[in-house]
């Protein structure tokens, strides 16, 4: 079954505010009011959440167990006084971060990479439906590589950086998530910037030599 | 890791104040090194700027939105039962309260007590109280002054005694010698085993 999320949404809800659809759903039980909200920002929460672990699967897993968490925690846990995504986030971000300790490793792509076929853990992702196949396509070469280089980066560099991009989270925010002082969350950006600079350079070097 | 190393990340997201950002800034137009260096990480950052967004499967969003639903529809039954509740539980206190209110009220109302003086003997009293609650709880009784009660023997509508309970109240007492069948508010009628 094949459901577009954006189905029967009225277009006066598209320009409500979040706190507005928050405050809708929860007071009126309106059950569209959450499809909007959830219309605006699962992309951010799925990639964040892929960004993480690397594959589709656990995505799928966390990414239902946090927007069923939302959904039951929503009436008594949440109060409207901050940012709703800001939440969802952070119930996003502990179910991540639970799973890979479950796991008791971080995903390391770059040991993914095979240099004789000239693929990495993405382009030899698995996909799961004709869905996945296009979107695979539509990702370039260059993408490719960033997500590749982001892989790369220690996770607590990473967190920092797909916080900051998906989320356009302040740093501040960043820093109570993953609880480090803003500080530390704005060195592990600045070195996970560093770092990634190099690595593009280090491609670059590459592949000049070829040429 | 100093707060000076990490200005230049705070200044290329902007979050610096509109007057450190003046600081930084000619701080900047004054180092060559801390200028290459926020340069090199202001095109990361825009090169970051170029990560998709992955949508998730629409089956996946499609399992959310079900248990958005059944959520919802535990929530109505939940909430249906709690207004059923205390609908029911109001309906029962205003139903109770009025009855007690109206029979209080008729009550009193009927609270003609008669009294029937019994001729002779140790001048016994024969009162009916028309106290509903107490007809079905107490048998006739005699107070201290010799006053026999019976409550609710008077039928409101006839204006008579209620003859069934009237002897049936009769056959626990226990009559005089003298005595006479007749139930209306008489002299001939004594009653004793009070006090004897």
């Amino acid at each position: 079954m094949k459901l577009n999320i954006a189905d029967h949404i009225p277009e006066n809800y598209t320009q409500l505010k979040d706190r507005e659809l928050v405050h809708k759903y929860r007071k009126e039980n309106d059950q569209l009011a959450f499809r909007e909200l959830m219309n605006r920002h699962q992309a951010k929460v799925y990639s964040y959440i892929y960004s993480m672990v690397n594959s589709r699967e656990v995505t799928n897993d966390i990414f239902q167990e946090t927007f069923t968490k939302v959904i039951t925690k929503m009436d008594d846990t949440y109060n409207e006084q901050g940012k709703w995504i800001a939440w969802v986030m952070r119930i996003a971000h502990n179910a991540t971060i639970d799973y890979i300790r479950k796991q008791k490793r971080f995903v390391d792509v770059s040991s993914n990479y095979d240099k004789e076929s000239n693929t990495d853990f993405y382009d030899r992702l698995p996909d799961e439906d004709s869905v996945g196949q296009q979107e695979q396509l539509e990702i370039d070469e260059s993408t490719s590589s960033l997500l590749r280089h982001i892989s790369e980066l220690p996770e607590e560099q990473r967190t920092v950086v797909m916080l900051r991009h998906y989320y356009e989270m302040p740093f501040k925010e960043i820093a109570e998530l993953t609880d480090v002082s803003i500080n530390t969350a704005l060195g592990r950006m600045r070195y996970a910037l560093i770092n990634l600079r190099k690595m593009f350079e280090e491609e670059s070097d590459k592949e000049s030599k070829k040429v | 890791m100093n707060t000076e190393d990490t200005l230049g990340v705070k200044y290329i997201y902007g979050e610096l104040d509109p007057s450190e950002e003046v600081i930084f800034e000619r701080e900047i137009s004054e180092n060559e090194d801390l200028m290459i260096e926020v340069e090199s990480m202001r095109e990361t950052q825009k090169r970051l700027e170029k990560l998709p967004l992955i949508d998730p499967p629409p089956e996946i969003s499609g399992k959310v939105l079900n248990f958005l639903e059944k959520k919802n529809e535990r929530s109505d039954r939940t909430h249906a039962y709690i207004y059923l509740s205390v609908a029911a539980s109001l309906l029962i206190a205003v139903l109770s309260g009025g009855y007690f209110y109206m029979s209080d009220a008729t009550g009193s109302q009927e609270k003609n007590s008669i009294v029937s003086e019994a001729s002779g003997g140790n001048s016994s009293i024969l009162k009916f109280n028309t106290d509903k609650q107490d007809l079905q709880q107490l048998s006739p009784w005699i107070d201290k002054n010799d006053v026999i009660h019976v409550n609710d023997l008077y039928n409101r509508q006839t204006g008579e005694l209620e003859e069934s309970v009237f002897n049936n109240t009769f056959h626990k007492l226990t009559p005089v010698d003298r005595f006479q069948q007749n139930f209306g508010v008489s002299r001939d009628f004594q009653l004793t085993g009070s006090r004897n």
